[in-house]
């Protein structure tokens, strides 16, 4: 363990100086004294007077007594002694041989004079701080202060739109879901692009399972990313380019979020509490049949598919009182409403902080609680969070940091139907079978309670019988009100992060700057959950592996980061030279274990646990450790702060590759250089307040998502007879090595008008080579389908980015305006990619309707989707010339209609060579009318073409804020533009397909010869005669661009002489309207998609984000 | 400058790290890594028991009962049915269907090859393996991967023959076909070694019909003898089947709860072992013949040959003037009733017993819960009806008599009350060997047999016309189905599309060499 050795060494090079110094001679002798007001003479109760060595630290103190006399044992003649109180200011006088020292303090408040601070402000990082003008880097950083009162659920909700060429997208409106990021763009197919979180300096990583799929997690999987209160954020950085991402290294390739706390500061006790009310509701969503219309469109379904009058005579959609659940079945229900409500979110924070001369703190807590737009959803959270510094003596200095958060999500139970063993709903693991999902394909006829004789409901929810005559995909479709209020689906996380600090100066700071730093930091997660499905949200009878089912879970992880650097400001003779240098050791460490089981069958429906008496289904458990290490060399060096050159190495460590890869180097270098602090500029400084530019390049690097990779391993492959299996898992990589992206970036700082106005514009050019594929496949003859990863191919990201501040842009004397904007572009291309691994990787076209092919292709961008064109709808069935021209038949390129050997015309087939034609599928009157690109009259995968891709071409915010007086008002909006989206919750609400539910557009779908419509006829899926209306093509595709006014604030101070009468510090007042609109083409219910598969945004129909209006209010002591 | 010093020495011991490769290098908990692996006897017969745990997988039992049975004449479509098994039904399979997919047969390959290659080398490490422990391991290794070859060989004919280990991205994985010669050649020596070190029993009673026995690897070599037209060779093995006292036909009546419901029965020789103490579910029963609650599984017997007369049909035909198969038992107990008109319920495997009505008609009652029933592989009337089918094609006349005894024996024990099978009535070789076949459906319908039964009639025929009559009445209007029927090549699965791009040194099986040519 050699860098347990470095720290030990370490740490005894921090220690010498301190013993050395304590082991001073010391002659103890007294000194006395009495303290008294310069003012008015009196005595100082409670004054402390306190000896302090050469380096300020305290060596003995006392306080004075009722008279204001005070007895100090002092160790040292050479020390000073302090004399301070609240309120005065504080004297220090020299021993020598004094044995009396009698003080006069003088009041602060007759002191005060003007004081003209010119100070320039620094950019930390870590221990490497550099004054932000010499910034050389692309980074872009948020002030709190200016989103403070939003109703923001996290950090990333407040950084939407605000940062250019920071992309957020939130995976939905539930509680507690999270968002996915992107930094320029997807630089990795492989695993996460979601940037590194660095909170004080420490990286904040989520401990992943092996398991984990990036790609395709949607939700929750994030929510706990970032669980810092907004209130306790002082300032949020983004570092974009790899010059600056490079010193976090390969955790840095998807860029970087630095975030700093507020800390406590020298002065009284400050106690601030605040309250958010949020009242949050969801949008209209889509207009669904109601029972009339659905039973009247199942029955024209069931007749086209089978062409049989009998066909959709079923006892559910016919109204029969003889049916003995005919109340059952004769409603009008809207299920959507059913389910959802209006959420409320209770926010409480208080934060109390001050601190003296050695200590300072900052303490704060809060609680809030919410319910979800979602019946059945609600979350509380409790959370902690304690800052504590000490400075031991100018040279040494203590910091502790405590976070601990506690929160309880209810969540709703997520339903799957993917186990082969029960018959029912499709195997589709895209199908969205949340409570909303399913009360969007529910059949509206159906009542929610059990009816009894006379149509009057009871308590007790109905479910479809599992003798029912319905279609299984219906029939087995739970009751989603009845899956809120009854199914359990909770997750308590506790978790606690302490971080510990120390800082010595080897050298007298005022002389030279050598400064050591250390921290230990902690990352204690614990998960908790529990569900439970009781029967009696089902039909699935006593024997079915459904009923009663509960599963719990305990997943811990601990994870244990370390950074040990130094700092050294070598001191020049020449002013001029400015030069740092850092040099750092990081490592991580950590472990996680996981256990769960799954239980069903449980008799009774209270007995909750998956410890009470069932069928134990499955007992998972699992483990899981990573380890990192880093070393890092840094230098900024400035000439007269105008030549600016910084440079940095890092030397990652990953457990993730053999002994061949093990480390990666990473530099990045960017120069900067201020020409308006030249002579030559001085002309144009009356209106061009700055201008500098910064060239950077850098490397950074990224690493499979999964550990143990370089092994042949050994797993649990069950049981045969009583036989424990065990079997090769994996083939051994001997080959992998870094995914490495190359970053160009070329930025700009433009200020105007002494800058009123200030901009900074960055234009960037990526290039990831020898890209990470996971799960290529391979020949299935060697045992295994897929090498867990490969290197392979290189793709490119170019782009750039304008920012633009405006500060009090319009100023009177109680009036004053700002104005921020933002806009970035990012393009996206596969420049190259392996033949045989692009093969392997891109899903071929299943001939099944709904698909959308998922392929990365050479030149296209990732994130492409492909599929038909789509035509609208055939107005005939039978082609007559001239009258019936709209009938499906193969056309020429010339639009001429190709005619057989009879004469007839051919007609238009689907998938005729794969049948060879006989069995084929032929277009009629009323099908979907798919572009037949080749002109062969047959649709099928030759037909498939580029339907545009996923990623926005422009994406930014703007807004401006308007101060009158003590009353401020905010408004901001954000954008994206050029995105397409699948939409999919449309596709199968508009297909027609199975027994769901439709949206009323349908009702416009074709019924007989002539209809001109868009929406072709209904046609189920019985026996496989479902055809091909809703192929994956440009019908479903739509355009994501949208605007958003985000946000709109009222806020009001009261002002300070009403204060001063309520004897209170600061109190404010604001409301917020949240998500006010949307302006948008897209159809579906919210424009904000993440990206699913291969960074394709397919719209599922999550649920959408809510409209919030929060009030608030801040008080301050 | 001393300053300096202290700096300079504490950024070279940093760089010193770097050498830091030992803490960097961390293994996974759960799981064995191969250097730790392969050291004790333990470990050896935990990768065997993966073979045949790769063998009751659901994908690899899945495709025993689609390869052998979904093609043939005895199944049609049930309830609810993937498109890709709708195609199988349908003989319209592309290279596209996810049957067409062997992947769950070269992960057991894999599984014995890894076996083969390492278990050797425990020996040095653990004293108690004996050499006669591994060739007795080795011997159950060879026969799994002789099984998933002749598996393959009879779906595919051609496919690429894989002898080593994978273990690392290093390796070339890029393998063409084999011959089928080369295949069958490699099955047949692998068995005959195993052969000579198999078990002839084991302490366990499980163990003796779940692993492979000297009996059951002698079974297995009697099918793959039969399958490459070796017939007195087949004879051979299969009598020294047949003289195995411990194996003894389960009387009639019994079958339908003995040998398919609780299974490892009297006459069962090898069966894949599920177990209801560690939820090992046989979902490919559930999934494709139902169980209770759920009756009507993916698959449904096919009605018209259960209903009509003629030769071609299992239960009622007339040889003379007594019908064959009157007062069957297999005909009431291993399908049901009607469904819609459409099929008839299949009973083998769904059902725990049938109970005998006052009526004649029997009541099904079906397993309560999830079917952890074992699949049978090779049974004792298998191996009979296999030596009778071979007899019949070495042709003379006591081979012929020795073959109708052979089929009297399984057909006798479910037509209780009626006479055996006359020789006058079936005195011809063409006769024989269409009675040993529809024996050989009456006994073994709905066990993944039946294809291959009518393939080795089209092999031995060099056409396809003999077995196509068997098959027609169900592409009945298919002119699509018949005429691909009428292929030879088309009998054989094509190679999936997936593999033939990940593998470019592969070939499409003919006749789906170019799927987009309109005639053929």
């Amino acid at each position: 363990m050699k860098s347990n050795f470095a720290i030990t060494l370490l740490s005894i090079l921090l220690l010498f100086p301190i013993t050395a110094m304590s082991q001073k001679p010391a002659g103890d002798f007294i000194v006395q004294g009495t303290v008294t007001s310069k003012q008015d003479g009196s005595a100082i109760i409670g004054a402390s007077v306190v000896e302090i060595d050469a380096n300020n630290r305290v060596v003995s103190g006392t306080v004075t007594d009722l008279n204001g006399h005070y007895v100090l044992k002092v160790k040292n003649p050479e020390n000073k002694i302090s004399f301070s109180y609240i309120g005065y200011i504080k004297q220090i006088k020299t021993v020598g041989t004094a044995h009396t020292l009698n003080v006069v303090l003088d009041d602060t408040s007759q002191t005060i004079s003007d004081v003209v601070i010119t100070a320039s402000r620094k950019y930390s990082e870590g221990g490497f701080s550099i004054p932000k003008r010499e910034i050389a880097s692309a980074m872009q950083s948020l002030d709190m202060k200016e989103i403070e009162g939003l109703q923001v659920s996290s950090v990333d909700d407040a950084l939407q739109g605000r940062i250019a060429g920071l992309d957020i997208v939130s995976n939905s409106g539930d509680p507690g879901s999270g968002t996915q990021m992107r930094i320029r763009g997807a630089s990795s197919i492989n695993g996460s692009n979601q940037p590194l979180i660095v909170l004080n300096g420490v990286p904040y990583e989520m401990s992943v399972d092996a398991s984990f799929d990036y790609a395709n997690s949607n939700q929750d999987q994030y929510a706990n990313l970032l669980s810092i209160n907004p209130d306790d954020i002082q300032e949020i950085t983004v570092l974009k380019d790899a010059a600056a991402s490079a010193v976090w290294g390969s955790k840095g390739a998807n860029g970087v979020i630095q975030i700093n706390t507020k800390k406590g500061y020298t002065g009284p006790t400050k106690v601030e509490y605040s309250y958010r009310y949020t009242g949050t509701v969801q949008p209209q969503g889509r207009k669904m049949l109601n029972g009339d219309d659905y039973t009247m469109l199942m029955k024209q379904e069931y007749f086209n598919a089978q062409q049989n009058q009998n066909a959709g005579n079923i006892n559910e959609y016919n109204y029969s009182k003889s049916f003995t659940e005919f109340e059952d079945y004769n409603n009008n229900t809207d299920w959507v409403e059913a389910v959802t409500q209006i959420g409320h979110i209770n926010d409480h924070y208080l934060t109390l902080s001050g601190g003296g001369d050695r200590a300072t703190y900052r303490i704060s807590g809060g609680y809030k609680s919410q319910t979800g737009t979602i019946i059945g959803q609600n979350f509380s959270m409790l959370s902690s969070r304690a800052y504590l510094e000490y400075r031991v003596s100018d040279r040494l200095k203590f910091t502790t940091e405590l976070s601990y958060s506690y929160s309880d999500n209810n969540r709703n139970y997520t339903f799957g139907f993917t186990n082969g063993n029960t018959p029912g709903r499709g195997d589709s693991p895209n199908e969205d079978l949340s409570i909303l999902g399913i009360a969007y394909k529910k059949m509206p006829n159906l009542s929610i309670y059990k009816q009894d004789a006379n149509g009057n409901e009871t308590d007790v929810f109905y479910n479809i019988l599992s003798n029912s005559q319905l279609d299984y995909d219906q029939k087995n479709l739970v009751n989603p009100v009845a899956l809120a209020m009854q199914a359990k689906n909770n997750v308590k996380n506790y978790r606690t992060l302490p971080t510990f600090r120390i800082q010595y100066d080897l050298l007298d700071p005022n002389v030279q700057t050598l400064r050591y730093n250390m921290y230990v930091s902690f990352d204690i997660n614990n998960d908790k959950s529990t569900s439970y499905l009781p029967a009696t949200v089902s039909n699935f009878d006593w024997a079915s592996n459904k009923y009663n089912t509960s599963g719990g879970g305990d997943n811990e992880s601990v994870t244990i980061q370390t950074d040990n650097n130094i700092l050294w400001l070598p001191n020049f003779e020449n002013k001029d030279h400015n030069l740092l240098l850092y040099a750092s050791v990081q490592t991580t460490e950590g472990r996680s274990s996981y256990l769960g089981q799954y239980t069903y069958g449980s008799p009774s429906v209270y007995a909750e646990s998956s410890s009470s008496p069932a069928y134990i289904a499955g007992l998972y458990t699992n483990r899981g450790q990573w380890r990192s290490m880093g070393l890092l060399a840094r230098a900024h060096y400035s000439y007269k702060s105008r030549y600016i050159i910084s440079a940095t190495v890092r030397r990652d460590g990953s457990t993730k590759f053999g002994n061949e890869a093990k480390y990666g180097n990473f530099p990045g270098i960017s120069l900067k250089w201020i020409a308006t602090d030249e002579k030559f500029m001085e002309g144009t400084k009356k209106w061009l307040s700055m201008l500098a530019l910064r060239p950077g390049w850098g490397l950074a690097g990224n690493q499979p998502g999964k550990e143990y990779l370089y092994y042949s391993r050994y797993g649990d492959f069950g049981r045969y007879t009583d036989m424990n299996a065990q079997v090769p898992v994996s083939l051994q990589l001997n080959t992998l090595k870094w995914e490495t992206t190359s970053s160009f970036n070329y930025g700009a700082d433009v200020g105007l008008f002494d800058d009123k106005v200030q901009m900074d514009l960055n234009f960037y050019h990526k290039r990831t080579y020898d890209m990470l594929f996971p799960d290529v496949a391979i020949p299935t003859s060697s045992g295994f389908s897929t090498v867990s990863n490969k290197n392979a191919g290189t793709m490119d990201n170019d782009g750039w980015e304008v920012n633009v501040y405006a500060n009090k842009l319009f100023q009177s004397k109680n009036f004053s305006v700002d104005f921020r904007f933002n806009i970035s572009n990012s393009i996206n291309k596969i420049q190259q990619l392996n033949a045989t691994i692009l093969q392997g990787y891109n899903s071929s076209f299943d001939y099944t309707n709904g698909t959308y092919l998922t392929r990365i292709q050479e030149g296209n961008s990732f994130g492409s989707i492909y599929g038909f064109r789509y035509k609208g709808v055939y107005q005939y069935d039978k082609f007559v010339a001239g009258s019936q021209d709209n009938a499906p038949v193969a056309r020429t390129e010339k639009g001429e209609v190709i005619l057989d050997d009879k004469g007839d015309p051919v007609k238009m087939t689907f998938n005729y060579y794969e049948n060879k034609g006989v069995t084929a599928y032929t277009f009629r009157g009323g099908d979907a009318k798919y572009e037949d690109i080749n002109h062969d009259g047959n649709i099928d995968e030759q037909d498939i073409v580029y339907l545009g891709n996923s990623n926005p071409l422009f994406n930014g915010g703007f807004g401006p804020t308007f101060r009158y007086k003590d009353f401020s008002c905010t408004a901001f909006f954000n954008y994206r533009y050029g995105n397409k989206i699948v939409n999919a919750a449309r596709m199968y609400a508009e297909n027609m397909y199975s027994t769901d539910n439709q949206s009323i557009a349908v009702n416009w779908r074709w019924r007989k010869d002539g209809d001109i419509t868009q929406i072709p006829r209904a046609l189920s899926n019985y026996n496989g005669n479902g055809g091909y209306n809703w192929l994956g093509s440009d019908r479903f595709v739509e355009d994501g661009s949208f605007l958003r006014l985000k946000y709109l604030q009222f806020n009001y101070s009261v002002p300070k002489v009403m204060l001063k009468k309520m004897q209170v510090n600061r109190v404010s007042l604001y409301v917020t309207i949240n998500n006010l609109f949307v302006l948008t083409k897209y159809t579906g219910v919210d424009p904000e998609v993440g990206y699913g598969t291969l960074g394709v945004s397919q719209d599922f129909g999550q649920t959408p984000r809510s409209k919030d209006l929060t009030f608030g209010l801040t008080v301050g002591l | 400058m001393k300053n300096t010093k202290i700096i300079i020495s504490i950024i070279v011991l940093s760089l010193g790290l770097g050498g830091c490769t030992d803490w960097l290098s961390i293994r996974p908990e759960g799981e064995t890594v191969l250097d730790d692996f392969w050291k004790s006897e333990s470990q050896a017969t935990s990768v065997l028991a993966s073979c045949y745990k790769g063998l009751s997988n659901y994908d690899c039992m899945e495709r025993m009962l689609v390869w052998g049975e979904v093609r043939s004449d005895n199944v049609v479509s049930g309830a609810i049915i993937a498109p890709d098994l709708v195609k199988v039904l349908n003989q319209n399979i592309s290279p596209t269907n996810v049957y067409a997919n062997w992947a769950s047969f070269y992960s057991v390959i894999n599984y014995c090859n890894t076996f083969l290659h390492y278990a050797p080398g425990v020996m040095n490490s653990d004293q108690n393996f004996t050499p006669t422990k591994l060739h007795s391991l080795e011997s159950e290794a060879l026969a799994i991967r002789a099984l998933c070859y002749f598996y393959l060989v009879r779906a595919y004919k051609e496919v690429p023959l894989v002898l080593d280990p994978s273990v690392n991205d290093t390796q070339n994985y890029d393998i063409a076909k084999s011959t089928e010669r080369q295949i069958f050649d490699q099955i047949i020596s692998d068995l005959l070694t195993a052969q000579k070190y198999a078990r002839i029993v084991y302490t366990k009673g499980e163990y003796n019909k779940g692993r492979f026995t000297l009996t059951s690897i002698n079974a297995l070599l009697a099918d793959v003898y039969l399958w490459d037209q070796q017939y007195a060779n087949c004879v051979t093995a299969c009598n020294s089947v047949l003289s195995d006292n411990a194996l003894e036909l389960v009387a009639g009546e019994n079958m339908i709860s003995d040998v398919f419901y609780k299974g490892n029965s009297t006459e069962s020789i090898f069966e894949l072992q599920f177990d209801k103490k560690d939820i090992q579910y046989n979902y490919l029963v559930n999934n494709m013949y139902g169980l209770f609650s759920w009756e009507i599984g993916s698959l449904l017997s096919f009605p018209t040959y259960l209903t009509r007369s003629g030769e071609y049909s299992p239960f009622n035909y007339s040889a003379s003037a007594v019908k064959e198969s009157q007062n069957d038992i297999r005909e009431t107990n291993f399908y049901g009733t009607s469904i819609n008109g459409t099929g008839y319920s299949i009973y083998k495997y769904a059902l725990s017993q049938c109970t005998l009505n006052s009526d004649q008609t029997v009541t099904p009652v079906y397993r309560s819960s999830g079917s952890t029933t074992n699949w049978i592989l090779y049974r004792l009337s298998d191996v009979m009806l296999m030596k009778a089918e071979a007899l019949v094609q070495l042709g003379n006349d006591d081979d012929l008599k020795e073959a109708l005894h052979m089929v009297n024996i399984t057909y006798r024990r479910s037509n209780i009350n009626s006479d055996s099978l006359q020789f006058i009535n079936y005195g011809d070789k063409g006769s024989i060997e269409k009675l040993v076949l529809r024996e050989r459906q009456r006994e073994l319908m709905f066990e993944g047999k039946r294809w291959f039964d009518l393939m080795r009639l089209v092999r031995r025929n060099n056409d396809t016309s003999a077995a196509l009559a068997y098959i027609n009445p169900k592409l009945s209007g298919d002119v699509l189905g018949k005429n691909k029927m009428s292929v030879l090549d088309a009998l054989y699965m094509p190679i999936a599309k997936s593999e033939l791009e990940v593998n470019p040194n592969l070939i499409q099986n003919p006749f789906y060499e170019n799927t987009s040519t309109l005639s053929y």
